[in-house]
Protein backbone atom coordinates (compact mmCIF):
# COMPACT_ATOMS: atom_id res chain seq x y z
CA UNK A 1 0.00 0.00 0.00
CA UNK A 2 1.45 3.30 -0.97
CA UNK A 3 1.66 6.36 1.59
CA UNK A 4 0.02 9.30 0.32
CA UNK A 5 3.74 11.00 -0.36
CA UNK A 6 4.17 7.99 -2.83
CA UNK A 7 0.64 8.73 -4.15
CA UNK A 8 1.08 12.14 -4.72
CA UNK A 9 4.87 11.59 -6.26
CA UNK A 10 2.83 9.32 -9.13
CA UNK A 11 0.43 11.37 -9.61
CA UNK A 12 2.68 14.29 -10.76
CA UNK A 13 5.09 11.80 -12.46
CA UNK A 14 1.79 10.81 -14.38
CA UNK A 15 0.79 14.39 -15.06
CA UNK A 16 4.20 14.86 -16.15
CA UNK A 17 4.71 12.08 -18.56
CA UNK A 18 0.59 13.32 -19.96
CA UNK A 19 1.88 16.66 -20.54
CA UNK A 20 5.13 15.23 -22.47
CA UNK A 21 2.82 13.05 -23.94
CA UNK A 22 0.66 16.18 -25.30
CA UNK A 23 4.20 17.45 -26.48
CA UNK A 24 5.06 14.97 -27.99
CA UNK A 25 1.42 14.97 -30.19
CA UNK A 26 1.51 18.38 -31.15
CA UNK A 27 5.02 18.70 -32.48
CA UNK A 28 4.52 16.00 -34.61
CA UNK A 29 1.27 17.26 -36.12
CA UNK A 30 2.91 20.93 -36.58
CA UNK A 31 5.71 19.07 -38.33
CA UNK A 32 3.22 17.19 -40.29
CA UNK A 33 1.45 20.88 -40.95
CA UNK A 34 4.89 21.99 -42.35
CA UNK A 35 5.94 19.08 -44.36
CA UNK A 36 2.36 19.14 -46.16
CA UNK A 37 3.11 23.24 -46.35
CA UNK A 38 6.39 22.60 -47.75
CA UNK A 39 4.90 20.06 -50.15
CA UNK A 40 2.18 22.48 -51.54
CA UNK A 41 4.96 25.26 -52.05
CA UNK A 42 7.23 22.63 -53.61
CA UNK A 43 4.64 21.31 -56.12
CA UNK A 44 4.16 24.99 -57.12
CA UNK A 45 8.00 25.55 -57.79
CA UNK A 46 7.91 22.86 -59.44
CA UNK A 47 5.03 23.76 -61.60
CA UNK A 48 6.39 27.06 -62.31
CA UNK A 49 10.03 25.58 -62.99
CA UNK A 50 8.57 23.88 -66.24
CA UNK A 51 6.96 27.42 -66.96
CA UNK A 52 9.92 29.27 -66.18
CA UNK A 53 11.86 27.05 -68.51
CA UNK A 54 10.00 28.00 -71.57
CA UNK A 55 10.81 31.47 -70.54
CA UNK A 56 14.08 30.50 -70.15
CA UNK A 57 14.84 28.97 -73.68
CA UNK A 58 13.16 32.25 -75.09
CA UNK A 59 15.78 34.04 -73.32
CA UNK A 60 18.46 31.82 -74.18
CA UNK A 61 17.74 32.25 -77.72
CA UNK A 62 17.57 35.70 -78.19
CA UNK A 63 20.62 36.21 -75.74
CA UNK A 64 22.33 33.79 -78.50
CA UNK A 65 20.75 36.48 -81.38
CA UNK A 66 22.50 39.34 -79.67
CA UNK A 67 26.13 37.58 -79.10
CA UNK A 68 28.47 39.40 -80.70
CA UNK A 69 29.37 37.17 -83.41
CA UNK A 70 26.04 36.25 -83.79
CA UNK A 71 24.70 40.00 -84.08
CA UNK A 72 27.45 40.80 -86.83
CA UNK A 73 26.52 38.07 -88.74
CA UNK A 74 22.90 39.21 -88.58
CA UNK A 75 24.01 43.10 -89.52
CA UNK A 76 25.95 41.77 -92.17
CA UNK A 77 22.58 40.09 -93.36
CA UNK A 78 20.41 42.70 -92.87
CA UNK A 79 22.73 45.36 -94.96
CA UNK A 80 23.33 42.30 -98.09
CA UNK A 81 19.10 42.52 -97.59
CA UNK A 82 19.13 46.29 -98.27
CA UNK A 83 21.77 46.33 -101.07
CA UNK A 84 20.60 43.69 -103.31
CA UNK A 85 17.15 45.89 -104.66
CA UNK A 86 19.09 48.53 -104.75
CA UNK A 87 21.82 47.62 -107.04
CA UNK A 88 19.28 45.79 -108.91
CA UNK A 89 17.62 49.44 -109.32
CA UNK A 90 21.32 50.94 -110.54
CA UNK A 91 21.59 48.34 -113.03
CA UNK A 92 18.67 48.79 -114.65
CA UNK A 93 19.01 52.19 -115.05
CA UNK A 94 22.16 52.33 -116.87
CA UNK A 95 23.93 55.67 -118.50
CA UNK A 96 23.25 53.85 -121.94
CA UNK A 97 19.24 54.83 -121.90
CA UNK A 98 20.14 58.93 -122.19
CA UNK A 99 21.13 59.75 -125.43
CA UNK A 100 21.99 63.17 -128.01
CA UNK A 101 20.52 63.58 -131.03
CA UNK A 102 22.53 61.30 -133.83
CA UNK A 103 24.16 64.20 -135.72
CA UNK A 104 25.19 66.06 -132.26
CA UNK A 105 29.12 66.21 -132.77
CA UNK A 106 31.60 63.56 -131.80
CA UNK A 107 33.28 65.92 -129.38
CA UNK A 108 30.15 66.73 -127.59
CA UNK A 109 28.77 62.72 -127.55
CA UNK A 110 32.43 62.28 -125.36
CA UNK A 111 31.57 64.68 -123.44
CA UNK A 112 28.06 63.67 -122.29
CA UNK A 113 29.83 59.82 -122.79
CA UNK A 114 32.47 61.37 -119.90
CA UNK A 115 29.89 62.61 -116.94
CA UNK A 116 27.37 60.28 -117.66
CA UNK A 117 29.99 58.02 -117.02
CA UNK A 118 31.15 60.27 -113.54
CA UNK A 119 27.44 60.86 -112.51
CA UNK A 120 26.41 56.76 -112.29
CA UNK A 121 29.79 55.94 -110.32
CA UNK A 122 28.43 58.97 -107.86
CA UNK A 123 25.37 57.96 -107.82
CA UNK A 124 26.51 54.13 -107.15
CA UNK A 125 28.74 55.69 -104.64
CA UNK A 126 26.04 57.61 -102.61
CA UNK A 127 23.43 54.38 -103.21
CA UNK A 128 26.18 52.16 -101.65
CA UNK A 129 26.17 54.83 -98.49
CA UNK A 130 22.91 54.90 -98.30
CA UNK A 131 21.90 51.42 -98.01
CA UNK A 132 24.76 51.53 -95.43
CA UNK A 133 23.27 54.08 -93.22
CA UNK A 134 19.58 52.54 -93.78
CA UNK A 135 21.08 49.02 -93.04
CA UNK A 136 22.55 50.06 -89.93
CA UNK A 137 18.76 51.25 -88.71
CA UNK A 138 17.74 48.03 -90.00
CA UNK A 139 19.86 45.91 -87.79
CA UNK A 140 18.45 47.45 -84.65
CA UNK A 141 14.71 47.83 -85.82
CA UNK A 142 15.45 43.93 -85.91
CA UNK A 143 16.71 44.12 -82.69
CA UNK A 144 14.37 45.81 -81.35
CA UNK A 145 11.75 43.81 -83.03
CA UNK A 146 13.56 40.53 -81.70
CA UNK A 147 13.26 42.53 -77.94
CA UNK A 148 9.47 42.83 -78.30
CA UNK A 149 9.25 39.34 -79.12
CA UNK A 150 10.75 37.53 -76.56
CA UNK A 151 8.82 40.17 -74.18
CA UNK A 152 5.45 39.39 -75.93
CA UNK A 153 6.73 35.31 -75.09
CA UNK A 154 7.14 35.90 -72.05
CA UNK A 155 3.86 37.53 -70.90
CA UNK A 156 1.32 34.31 -71.12
CA UNK A 157 3.70 32.21 -69.16
CA UNK A 158 4.30 34.97 -66.44
CA UNK A 159 0.76 35.10 -66.09
CA UNK A 160 0.78 31.58 -65.57
CA UNK A 161 3.49 31.87 -62.79
CA UNK A 162 1.76 34.36 -61.18
CA UNK A 163 -1.80 32.66 -61.09
CA UNK A 164 0.21 29.50 -59.77
CA UNK A 165 1.62 31.49 -57.00
CA UNK A 166 -1.66 33.52 -56.37
CA UNK A 167 -3.32 29.99 -55.79
CA UNK A 168 -0.54 28.57 -53.25
CA UNK A 169 -1.82 30.11 -50.14
CA UNK A 170 -4.72 28.22 -50.36
CA UNK A 171 -3.23 25.16 -51.18
CA UNK A 172 -0.99 25.46 -48.36
CA UNK A 173 -3.77 26.25 -45.90
CA UNK A 174 -5.70 22.84 -47.26
CA UNK A 175 -2.14 20.83 -46.75
CA UNK A 176 -1.75 21.93 -43.08
CA UNK A 177 -5.45 21.50 -42.42
CA UNK A 178 -5.34 18.10 -43.82
CA UNK A 179 -2.37 17.15 -42.19
CA UNK A 180 -3.02 18.27 -38.40
CA UNK A 181 -3.49 15.54 -36.30
CA UNK A 182 -5.85 16.56 -33.06
CA UNK A 183 -4.14 15.61 -29.96
CA UNK A 184 -5.44 12.25 -28.82
CA UNK A 185 -6.89 12.34 -25.49
CA UNK A 186 -4.15 9.70 -23.90
CA UNK A 187 -2.11 12.92 -22.93
CA UNK A 188 -4.80 14.45 -20.98
CA UNK A 189 -6.51 11.58 -19.04
CA UNK A 190 -2.60 10.43 -17.82
CA UNK A 191 -2.43 14.55 -16.29
CA UNK A 192 -5.95 14.48 -15.05
CA UNK A 193 -5.32 11.16 -13.54
CA UNK A 194 -2.20 12.70 -12.50
CA UNK A 195 -3.54 15.41 -10.98
CA UNK A 196 -6.11 13.78 -9.19
CA UNK A 197 -3.78 11.28 -7.34
CA UNK A 198 -1.20 14.41 -6.59
CA UNK A 199 -4.53 15.60 -4.38
CA UNK A 200 -5.86 12.35 -3.00
CA UNK A 201 -2.09 12.18 -2.10
CA UNK A 202 -1.80 15.61 -0.51
CA UNK A 203 -4.58 15.21 1.37
CA UNK A 204 -4.27 12.12 2.86
CA UNK A 205 -6.72 9.98 1.52
CA UNK A 206 -4.00 6.69 1.17
CA UNK A 207 -3.12 7.28 4.94
CA UNK B 1 -16.93 18.45 -37.86
CA UNK B 2 -12.95 18.72 -38.72
CA UNK B 3 -13.61 16.03 -40.76
CA UNK B 4 -16.34 18.02 -42.42
CA UNK B 5 -14.14 21.17 -42.31
CA UNK B 6 -11.22 19.32 -44.25
CA UNK B 7 -13.57 18.16 -47.18
CA UNK B 8 -14.91 21.70 -47.65
CA UNK B 9 -11.33 23.12 -47.96
CA UNK B 10 -10.66 20.19 -50.37
CA UNK B 11 -13.18 20.90 -52.39
CA UNK B 12 -12.44 24.49 -52.69
CA UNK B 13 -8.78 23.96 -53.28
CA UNK B 14 -9.71 21.57 -55.88
CA UNK B 15 -12.03 23.76 -57.79
CA UNK B 16 -9.46 26.52 -57.21
CA UNK B 17 -6.82 24.64 -58.77
CA UNK B 18 -9.24 23.55 -61.56
CA UNK B 19 -10.37 27.25 -62.27
CA UNK B 20 -6.52 28.30 -62.60
CA UNK B 21 -6.29 25.21 -64.84
CA UNK B 22 -9.13 26.34 -67.20
CA UNK B 23 -7.88 29.82 -67.09
CA UNK B 24 -4.53 28.88 -68.66
CA UNK B 25 -5.79 26.75 -71.00
CA UNK B 26 -7.59 30.16 -71.86
CA UNK B 27 -4.38 31.68 -71.72
CA UNK B 28 -2.20 29.18 -74.18
CA UNK B 29 -5.94 28.92 -76.67
CA UNK B 30 -5.92 32.80 -76.97
CA UNK B 31 -1.94 33.04 -77.55
CA UNK B 32 -2.42 30.40 -80.31
CA UNK B 33 -4.98 31.81 -82.54
CA UNK B 34 -2.70 35.04 -82.71
CA UNK B 35 0.59 32.98 -83.57
CA UNK B 36 -1.89 31.67 -86.42
CA UNK B 37 -3.73 34.72 -87.63
CA UNK B 38 -0.04 36.36 -87.78
CA UNK B 39 1.92 33.19 -89.23
CA UNK B 40 1.31 34.73 -93.00
CA UNK B 41 3.43 37.81 -91.52
CA UNK B 42 7.01 36.00 -92.40
CA UNK B 43 10.11 37.08 -94.39
CA UNK B 44 8.60 36.45 -97.89
CA UNK B 45 5.74 38.43 -96.97
CA UNK B 46 7.82 41.54 -96.40
CA UNK B 47 9.33 40.64 -99.52
CA UNK B 48 6.68 40.57 -101.39
CA UNK B 49 5.40 44.08 -100.21
CA UNK B 50 8.81 45.80 -100.48
CA UNK B 51 8.24 44.58 -104.29
CA UNK B 52 4.76 45.62 -104.43
CA UNK B 53 5.96 49.37 -103.42
CA UNK B 54 8.76 49.26 -106.56
CA UNK B 55 6.22 47.92 -108.51
CA UNK B 56 3.59 50.41 -108.07
CA UNK B 57 6.49 53.56 -108.18
CA UNK B 58 8.99 52.40 -110.58
CA UNK B 59 6.85 53.16 -113.68
CA UNK B 60 6.10 56.35 -112.84
CA UNK B 61 9.06 57.16 -112.33
CA UNK B 62 10.43 56.08 -115.45
CA UNK B 63 7.66 57.91 -117.17
CA UNK B 64 7.95 61.02 -115.64
CA UNK B 65 12.24 60.79 -116.90
CA UNK B 66 11.07 60.29 -120.49
CA UNK B 67 8.35 63.18 -120.54
CA UNK B 68 11.61 65.17 -118.33
CA UNK B 69 14.00 63.86 -121.35
CA UNK B 70 11.87 65.26 -124.36
CA UNK B 71 10.73 68.17 -121.76
CA UNK B 72 14.92 69.03 -121.12
CA UNK B 73 15.62 68.70 -125.07
CA UNK B 74 13.05 70.45 -126.28
CA UNK B 75 13.99 73.54 -123.34
CA UNK B 76 17.74 72.89 -124.93
CA UNK B 77 16.60 73.37 -128.61
CA UNK B 78 14.66 76.29 -127.99
CA UNK B 79 17.58 78.02 -126.54
CA UNK B 80 19.98 76.71 -129.57
CA UNK B 81 22.13 74.71 -127.45
CA UNK B 82 20.26 71.42 -127.88
CA UNK B 83 24.03 70.14 -128.99
CA UNK B 84 26.68 71.57 -127.00
CA UNK B 85 28.64 70.09 -124.05
CA UNK B 86 25.53 72.05 -121.70
CA UNK B 87 23.23 70.02 -122.96
CA UNK B 88 25.24 66.84 -122.49
CA UNK B 89 25.67 68.27 -119.23
CA UNK B 90 22.15 68.53 -118.35
CA UNK B 91 21.40 65.17 -120.29
CA UNK B 92 23.60 64.26 -117.47
CA UNK B 93 22.23 65.53 -114.35
CA UNK B 94 19.00 64.36 -115.59
CA UNK B 95 20.31 60.91 -115.58
CA UNK B 96 21.68 62.02 -112.24
CA UNK B 97 17.84 62.71 -110.71
CA UNK B 98 16.43 59.75 -112.23
CA UNK B 99 18.92 57.05 -110.86
CA UNK B 100 19.32 58.34 -107.85
CA UNK B 101 15.58 58.51 -107.59
CA UNK B 102 15.21 55.26 -109.11
CA UNK B 103 17.16 53.70 -106.01
CA UNK B 104 16.16 56.08 -103.55
CA UNK B 105 12.38 53.76 -104.69
CA UNK B 106 14.20 50.95 -104.23
CA UNK B 107 15.48 51.39 -100.80
CA UNK B 108 12.36 53.09 -99.78
CA UNK B 109 10.72 50.44 -100.77
CA UNK B 110 12.53 48.57 -98.03
CA UNK B 111 11.86 51.54 -95.43
CA UNK B 112 7.94 50.42 -96.26
CA UNK B 113 8.33 46.80 -95.51
CA UNK B 114 9.84 47.87 -92.20
CA UNK B 115 7.48 50.51 -90.90
CA UNK B 116 4.41 47.37 -92.10
CA UNK B 117 6.83 44.93 -89.98
CA UNK B 118 6.52 47.64 -87.42
CA UNK B 119 3.12 47.97 -87.13
CA UNK B 120 2.64 44.08 -87.32
CA UNK B 121 4.65 43.73 -84.54
CA UNK B 122 2.98 46.51 -82.73
CA UNK B 123 -0.49 44.81 -83.14
CA UNK B 124 0.73 41.34 -82.33
CA UNK B 125 1.72 43.05 -78.93
CA UNK B 126 -1.59 44.54 -78.29
CA UNK B 127 -3.24 41.50 -78.94
CA UNK B 128 -0.94 39.83 -76.56
CA UNK B 129 -1.71 42.11 -73.58
CA UNK B 130 -5.28 41.85 -74.54
CA UNK B 131 -5.35 37.96 -74.63
CA UNK B 132 -3.46 38.31 -71.04
CA UNK B 133 -6.03 40.73 -69.69
CA UNK B 134 -9.30 39.32 -70.79
CA UNK B 135 -8.61 35.53 -70.87
CA UNK B 136 -11.21 35.19 -73.29
CA UNK B 137 -9.44 33.29 -76.78
CA UNK B 138 -12.62 33.85 -78.60
CA UNK B 139 -11.94 37.58 -78.25
CA UNK B 140 -8.17 37.09 -78.87
CA UNK B 141 -8.82 35.08 -81.95
CA UNK B 142 -11.89 37.49 -83.50
CA UNK B 143 -9.59 40.54 -82.98
CA UNK B 144 -6.55 39.01 -84.22
CA UNK B 145 -8.45 37.84 -87.62
CA UNK B 146 -9.60 41.46 -87.61
CA UNK B 147 -6.35 42.84 -87.12
CA UNK B 148 -4.57 40.42 -89.71
CA UNK B 149 -7.38 41.15 -92.06
CA UNK B 150 -6.71 44.60 -91.71
CA UNK B 151 -2.76 44.51 -92.27
CA UNK B 152 -2.79 42.49 -95.10
CA UNK B 153 -5.56 44.60 -97.20
CA UNK B 154 -3.63 45.74 -100.44
CA UNK B 155 -2.00 48.62 -99.40
CA UNK B 156 -3.10 52.47 -100.54
CA UNK B 157 0.34 54.21 -101.85
CA UNK B 158 0.28 57.37 -103.01
CA UNK B 159 1.21 58.61 -106.44
CA UNK B 160 4.43 59.51 -106.91
CA UNK B 161 5.12 63.26 -107.36
CA UNK B 162 6.38 65.14 -109.74
CA UNK B 163 9.67 63.92 -109.10
CA UNK B 164 11.74 66.46 -112.11
CA UNK B 165 9.67 69.52 -111.16
CA UNK B 166 12.96 71.44 -109.53
CA UNK B 167 15.49 69.86 -111.84
CA UNK B 168 13.67 71.45 -114.89
CA UNK B 169 12.50 74.47 -113.19
CA UNK B 170 15.83 76.80 -114.30
CA UNK B 171 15.26 75.53 -118.43
CA UNK B 172 11.37 76.86 -117.65
CA UNK B 173 12.47 79.56 -116.30
CA UNK B 174 14.71 80.63 -118.93
CA UNK B 175 11.97 80.20 -121.38
CA UNK B 176 9.67 82.55 -119.22
CA UNK B 177 12.17 84.77 -119.02
CA UNK B 178 13.07 85.03 -122.47
CA UNK B 179 9.28 85.20 -123.17
CA UNK B 180 9.29 88.31 -121.48
CA UNK B 181 12.21 89.57 -122.60
CA UNK B 182 11.60 93.59 -122.98
CA UNK B 183 10.82 94.39 -126.31
CA UNK B 184 8.66 91.75 -126.77
CA UNK B 185 5.67 91.85 -128.43
CA UNK B 186 2.41 90.15 -126.82
CA UNK B 187 2.30 86.82 -127.31
CA UNK B 188 -1.13 84.59 -126.33
CA UNK B 189 -0.62 81.88 -124.19
CA UNK B 190 -2.84 80.11 -126.33
CA UNK B 191 -0.44 80.33 -129.35
CA UNK B 192 -3.36 81.54 -131.43
CA UNK B 193 -2.06 85.17 -131.85
CA UNK B 194 1.82 83.86 -132.27
CA UNK B 195 3.49 87.27 -134.36
CA UNK B 196 5.63 84.58 -136.58
CA UNK B 197 6.61 81.28 -136.87
CA UNK B 198 4.83 77.94 -136.38
CA UNK B 199 7.37 76.33 -133.69
CA UNK B 200 5.96 75.47 -130.42
CA UNK B 201 8.07 75.17 -127.38
CA UNK B 202 7.30 71.89 -125.43
CA UNK B 203 6.65 72.32 -121.68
Amino acid sequence: MCTGIETALVGAALSGVGTAYNNYQANKSAEAEQKASNTALMDTLDRNKEIQQTSANALQDRLAKAAPEEFEENAQQVEANRTAPVQAALTASTPEQMNLAGSTPKIVQDSMANKLSDVFRQVKTDAKNLTKLNATGDTWLQAGLDNQHLADSLVVPANMQRGNLAGLELRQQNAILNARKPVSAIGDVMKGAGSALGSAGGSGYFG
Amino acid sequence: MCGGGGSSNNSATKAANRAEQERQARLAQGQSSIEAAFEPFDDDYYADYAQKFQNYYEPQLDRQKVHADAKLKAGLASRGIGQSSMASNAIGELFREYATNKTALADDAQGAANNLRTEVSGNRSDLIALNAATEDPNLAATEAQARATTLVAPPKFSSLGDVFASFLEPFKSYKTAYNNRSGTPYQSSTGQYAPSGSGQVVN
